[in-house]
């Protein structure tokens, strides 16, 4: 009896002790956003931008010759693409629930031209989070 | 066996062999001549006898009629020419072919034939006391013998043909002019391999027996892809070739000369590595300079450098930030000049152009501020530091002008070094206030108005023609003074006294050709050390690769790099992660990577868009920072 007592009781211990949770299954509304820019300039050669939203994973710049460097912490993520890139669509992220579109913000922080200055005014420019 | 070889081609060339026959003086005269076959080989020397000429030498021989005369002459010296009299000495029959050493006539009727040889010195050229000649007089008869096989592997007479030679082989050689296609002799080629920073060595022996030793001397053109050429003249007692090489590859080495039948021995060998010296490494601080010529130091540590004139005739004058960031700051007019540069006090920038000294104030504004006259068009010039300001001319003269540009000073220095009449390519002025120039191998001192060798570089390495294995030179606070050589790559440094430190301070796989101290806020020098160079030093066309260096400034004997020094290294990564989040760099790298991207006063996206496109392009196009 003392036993069984005892090896319940490092059960509960052991289970109040660990911090792991469960591992969640995929969710079945899992997907990819993607990320289109308007801007007042052809000649776009570099830019800074935030995005924000839960669960952002794997950025992809939509031009595969274009650099793109990401920071994975937390829920608002700041990039940096380095072109060539155009007018529309930037790149892409997934998302764990494609359902909750509206969570997902981005905004323009800096942006350079081909001789690397910078733009003086971020009039004009916008990120939208689309599916 | 090769040596026996050697021997025996020697032997053939002197011996009777060949059909020598040596002129008996006195034979100044058609009365006097020296009487010789047809067919042999006739030798002699023309005595300079003053007033721009040397002595007459005739022969006499004897013709048939048919018999086609085709005397070729194989002179050391260019100056020796010939003509053809008939039986009276007096009626001129032939010249020499023009533009070629021989002589052509087609005999009509049996006789007795002269030859007069006579010379005059060239315009310019002091005269040898002697000019050494050897006639081939051939005919269709007597047509000349066959070159002596040899180990040359002839053909070899263009790259393609080259012939391969190990590191350390000997080859015996022959070098026979043809006289029909080419008349300037006979070329040998070979082929030889070696590495980036290996001092080869090529060494030339022959046997003049007793003809004079400037007799069929081989000159040596090392080349490595046709433009970029290293040579050498002068063979005298067996000396040796040496080439510090720039890259791994394939180079050439072609020998040739003038003369009939010359035999020799080459050696292609490795003296081991340029050893790596204080000064190094060195690190790259701009690239894309052009065909840069020369350099300054702004007191705020800006570093200006002249440029050549590009394919469109127009010179720049570039300004490169310490941190490498360069930009046009200034077009020349053109012609352009020297491009040497050199501060005043006030922080104006004074280009010697032609034909005017430029003053460019910080701003930009150009004023002309001395006009060169018939002294020629301004090479070096240096400010003192009483504002006055010193240049030298092309003509050998070395004047001095107030600040305003008034003459106050002129001194003839056109007997520093006979090697060079062309004086004063570089004035700097010393610490101690003693301004030095260099000319051909020397550099100079100005003493109480004449020049006094202070130091002269005979390293075979730096010599090209043994002339001018000097670029440029500077000191430092203690007056150390360091030389840059541009044949070699090398960069010495000699002591206040001229007594040599380090040789090789350092070395550059390229053609250093001048270099500066970086200067403090006050003015003064500092340990950052800049040496600009391009690719070659005499390929054709001039590669536009110039690069700016800094030398390892632990190795200077001066107060330390400023803030901003090279090499600040930083990688993608923690430029990419400082974008994100901020903090991870140091003042002076955030100052560093703006000053090579976008120079706004922060470090920014544009920023690192010039730092990618600076490392080329990544392995990896998503890159994730934690």
């Amino acid at each position: 009896m003392p036993n069984r007592r005892l090896f319940v009781l490092l059960a509960l211990a052991v289970l109040g002790c660990t911090r792991d949770r469960p591992i969640e299954p995929p969710s079945k509304h899992a997907g990819s956003f993607s990320l289109t820019l308007a801007t007042p300039n052809t000649d776009d050669a570099a830019l800074f931008f935030e995005l924000r939203g839960p669960g952002i994973t794997a950025i992809h710049a939509m031009n595969s010759a274009a650099h793109l460097f990401a920071d994975s912490a937390g829920t608002t993520i700041r990039a940096a693409i380095i072109g060539p890139f155009s007018p529309g669509g930037l790149a892409t992220f997934d998302v764990p629930d494609t359902t909750r579109l509206g969570d997902y913000t981005a905004s323009v922080l800096d942006v350079a031209g081909p001789d690397n200055t910078l733009r003086a005014s971020l009039t004009g420019y916008a990120l939208r989070v689309a599916r | 066996m090769t040596r026996l070889l050697c021997c025996v081609l020697f032997g053939l060339c002197a011996t009777s062999l060949y059909g020598q026959t040596h002129e008996a003086e006195p034979n100044d005269t058609a009365a006097t001549a020296t009487k010789v076959e047809l067919g042999v080989t006739a030798i002699g020397e023309l005595r300079w006898i003053g007033v721009n000429k040397y002595e007459a030498d005739w022969w006499t021989f004897d013709a048939t009629a048919g018999d086609t005369l085709r005397f070729v002459s194989g002179a050391a010296l260019p100056s020796t020419s010939m003509q053809l009299y008939g039986d009276d000495g007096v009626t001129l029959l032939a010249d020499e072919v023009r533009d070629a050493p021989e002589l052509r006539y087609a005999i009509t009727r049996t006789g007795t034939y002269f030859l007069k040889l006579s010379g005059v010195a060239e315009n310019g050229t002091t005269p040898a006391t002697t000019d050494y000649y050897e006639i081939g007089l051939y005919t269709n008869r007597h047509p000349k013998p066959p070159c002596p096989v040899a180990n040359d592997r002839e053909p070899n007479d263009i790259p393609s043909q080259a012939r391969v030679v190990a590191l350390g082989e000997r080859v015996d050689a022959m070098l026979c002019q043809s006289g029909d296609v080419d008349y300037t002799g006979d070329v040998d080629y070979y082929r030889f391999h070696a590495r980036q920073r290996m001092r080869v060595q090529i060494r030339i022996d022959r046997d003049t027996g007793s003809k004079p030793s400037a007799w069929g001397n081989p000159s040596l053109l090392v080349t490595r892809d046709s433009v970029d050429a290293h040579w050498k003249n002068a063979w005298r007692g067996g000396s040796v070739f040496e080439f510090w090489v720039p890259e791994d590859g394939d180079y050439y080495a072609s020998v040739k000369a003038t003369g009939v039948n010359i035999a020799y021995s080459l050696t292609v060998q490795s003296a081991g590595p340029v050893p790596p010296g204080r000064g190094e490494p060195v690190h790259t601080v701009a690239a894309n300079l052009g065909d840069p010529a020369a350099l300054a130091v702004a007191s705020n540590g800006d570093i200006y450098v002249s440029e050549q004139p590009g394919p469109d005739g127009r010179a720049s004058i570039v300004k490169v930030s310490r941190a490498g960031r360069a930009s046009t700051w200034f077009v020349r007019d053109c012609p352009c000049g020297s491009g040497s540069v050199a501060f005043d006090a006030a922080g104006n920038l004074l280009v010697a152009s032609f034909p005017w000294l430029y003053s460019v104030s910080p701003s930009g504004a150009v004023t002309q501020l001395i006009k060169s006259d018939d002294g020629g068009a301004f090479d070096g010039v240096a400010v003192a530091a009483d504002g006055t300001i010193w240049l030298a001319t092309f003509f050998d003269q070395i004047r001095q002008y107030s600040q305003q540009g008034q003459l106050l000073q002129s001194y003839g220095v056109h007997a520093a070094n006979p090697l060079d009449p062309y004086a004063g390519h570089n004035l700097v002025i010393a610490p101690d206030g003693v301004l030095y120039f260099d000319v051909g191998d020397g550099i100079y001192r100005l003493v109480a108005g004449k020049p006094e060798l202070f130091v002269r570089d005979t390293s075979e390495a730096d010599q090209l023609d043994a002339e001018w294995p000097i670029g440029g030179f500077t000191f430092d606070g203690q007056g150390n003074v360091y030389v840059p050589h541009p044949y070699s790559g090398g960069i010495s440094v000699y002591d206040r006294s001229g007594a040599e430190i380090a040789k090789s301070f350092a070395w550059i796989a390229g053609a250093p050709s001048a270099l500066a101290f970086g200067r403090n806020r006050d003015g003064s020098t500092n340990s950052c050390l800049f040496v600009i160079a391009n690719a070659a030093y005499n390929a054709l066309p001039m590669p536009l690769a110039g690069r700016l260096y800094e030398l390892n400034p632990s190795a200077v004997s001066e107060p330390g790099c400023p803030v901003g020094a090279p090499p600040v290294q930083i990688s993608i990564d923690d430029a990419v992660h400082e974008l994100l989040h901020p903090g991870r760099l140091s003042a002076q790298q955030l100052t560093a990577l703006d000053q090579q991207g976008n120079n706004n006063g922060r470090y920014d996206i544009g920023d690192l868009r010039a730092l990618v496109i600076a490392n080329g392009a990544l392995a990896t196009r998503v890159k994730i920072a934690r």
